[in-house]
């Protein structure tokens, strides 16, 4: 039996690689688009990894998009986008880098007036 | 990282020069192609690359000698990843090779892990095509 312990002890030195957890984090939105207009939020992506939007309430179809803010201005320079309809599963599930990115709601020329929006960022 | 906002137009290239400092990956990130006039992005593919600068008599940058180039549509993760030396001047493009149809916005971020080493050298240039340098 000693002899079982010691060979399991000091049989290998193959060193293990360390597992690397990502914690996701989440982040609740809601606010409100008019005709013709956009409504954007920024986010910090901490490590590569999924990023996924989830339209949870809003009165009509709304253009739902992905990519990095603006250099100046504010808003959102979009990389990936969806038209979507309000659902529990998400909409948009994209890679990503590190970094800074946000998310934009946009009116896709139906509205005739404001609509508030609820949304839900999943992110490294 | 560098990030180049800027508008191309069909059938258009555009270069950005930028210099490295250290020796370590650089990355090349076509982030996004939208329309100019509204919200949304253009569904099409550009060619990324990057070079050499080349320099006139004064020392201005007037074109880029490309080393290597890829057709990239825009995503959120790098689509080109070399490893570059310093001292040497280096410029970043993009072109139409046909997919443009309407003139559109594009940004060209590098993200990764934002190494400070990228910015032991001299920003010659911002604009949207992006470079990142890691260690």
């Amino acid at each position: 039996m000693i002899a079982v312990f010691a060979a399991a002890g000091c049989g290998s030195d193959t060193p293990t690689t360390p597992s690397t957890t990502s914690k996701t984090t989440s982040e609740n939105w809601s606010s409100a688009v008019a005709p013709g207009g956009t409504s954007s939020r920024s986010f910090t992506v901490n490590a590569s990894g999924t990023i996924t939007v989830t339209l949870t309430g809003a009165g009509a179809t709304l253009g739902l998009g992905v990519g990095l803010p603006r250099v100046t201005g504010g808003g959102c320079r979009l990389g990936v986008t969806v038209n979507a309809s309000p659902g529990s599963s998400p909409q948009i599930s994209t890679a990503a880098d590190a970094g800074q990115h946000c998310v934009q709601v946009y009116d896709l020329g139906t509205l005739t007036d404001p609509v508030s929006f609820a949304l839900k960022i999943d992110h490294p | 990282m560098e990030r180049f906002d800027d508008i191309i137009n069909a059938k258009e290239s555009k270069f950005y020069p930028f210099s490295v400092g250290s020796s370590g990956t650089t990355t090349i990130n076509l982030a996004s192609l939208s329309p100019v006039d509204r919200p949304g992005v253009i569904t099409a593919t550009l060619e990324i690359g990057w070079g050499k600068a080349v320099k006139d008599d004064d020392g201005n940058v007037v074109g880029c000698n490309l080393a290597k180039v890829l057709q990239a549509a825009p995503a959120l993760t790098a689509q080109l990843t070399d490893t570059l030396t310093p001292a040497a001047d280096y410029c970043a493009n993009l072109a139409d090779v046909g997919g443009l149809r309407e003139a559109g916005e594009f940004l060209n971020s590098d993200f990764a892990s934002m190494s400070v080493a990228m910015f032991a050298g001299t920003k010659t240039s911002r604009s949207v095509l992006s470079c990142l340098r890691g260690s």
